[in-house]
């Protein structure tokens, strides 16, 4: 996607988030666009970012929201072990419209909440509920390792 | 809220010819909050006067009976065969903000009319005062 097609994408999400009443910012490179959460009474908070990530056969613009949970480095005696990964498999299917996942670099990973939207039909509530809840597992998660650092 | 705004407006925030009539009688709606009208809106409200719309009449309606405007706004929501869009409903308050801060800036009274209309369209006033400030932003970073 071209870098002004894609500004011109993270210029509507940031116009269906005004609707539903979040504020937010599209980052300085035109990569996301970002939005804070407070996650609980004590403080607690959250972001999520959202950004283009693919198209449908029908031409459609799929939009990926993400927050970032934990960042595991890798490494001898270090990285994610099995039971860690099962765990976020069983949460997985505990959860709604969200999902966990692992993104990888050579020296770490980074566990993520995520769920998917098409911006043609997206309306200002679904995006709402989606970003609450993508918020909500990625807080979750990142409060039970005792962080809060996204 | 009541930051000044410039007259010439954010960049194509009533060029959509599908939603004149939104603009259009919202706008006016709104921009006869404080029962007259700044030459600017004026201005501004006939470029996108509906075709079958006689200008001059409809201003007079629409200060003798104010809710004959948000008849015709609701009249043009229930002509259409889809619902509106998110991009179409932002477009359309956009559009309104546009109208009303043509003199300059956004009466507390245009700011009331303004919210009443996005409840029209199932938009809160939250909402509505995030819009405005995000045009305010807009309007600010093109001077």
């Amino acid at each position: 996607m071209q870098i002004e097609e894609r500004l011109e994408v993270l210029k509507k999400i940031q116009n269906v988030a005004a609707l539903a009443g979040l504020k937010g910012n599209i980052d300085s490179e035109g990569q996301h666009f970002a939005m804070g959460f407070t996650t609980s009474d004590s403080g607690r908070s959250q972001q999520v970012f959202v950004r283009p990530s693919g198209r449908t056969p029908e031409g459609g613009t799929i939009l990926t929201l993400f927050s970032p949970a934990l960042v595991v480095k890798k490494g001898m005696f270090a990285g994610m072990s099995k039971d860690q990964a099962l765990g976020l498999l069983r949460m997985n299917e505990n959860m709604f419209f969200a999902r966990f996942g692992i993104w990888e670099s050579d020296s770490q990973s980074m566990i993520v909440a995520s769920s998917d939207l098409l911006l043609e039909t997206m309306d200002a509530d679904e995006l709402r509920i989606h970003a609450y809840y993508v918020a909500f597992a990625a807080d979750t998660y990142e409060a039970k390792h005792g962080t809060d650092e996204f | 809220m009541l930051a000044m705004m410039d007259p010439s407006g954010a960049d194509g925030a009533l060029r959509d010819p599908v939603l004149s009539a939104f603009f259009f009688w919202g706008g006016l709606y709104v921009a006869l909050a404080d029962l007259s009208i700044h030459p600017e809106e004026r201005r501004r409200l006939q470029s996108i006067a509906p075709p079958d719309v006689a200008f001059m009449d409809a201003l007079r309606n629409g200060l003798e009976q104010p809710t004959l405007c948000l008849q015709r706004f609701s009249k043009a929501n229930e002509m259409r065969r889809q619902k509106l869009t998110a991009v179409e409903l932002h477009r359309i308050l956009y559009g309104l903000i546009d109208v009303a801060s043509a003199d300059g800036h956004v009466t507390p009274e245009e700011m009331r009319r303004l919210r009443e209309v996005a409840q029209l369209l199932g938009v809160s006033s939250a909402a509505c005062d995030v819009i405005v400030a995000q045009y305010e932003e807009e309007v600010q970073r093109a001077d």
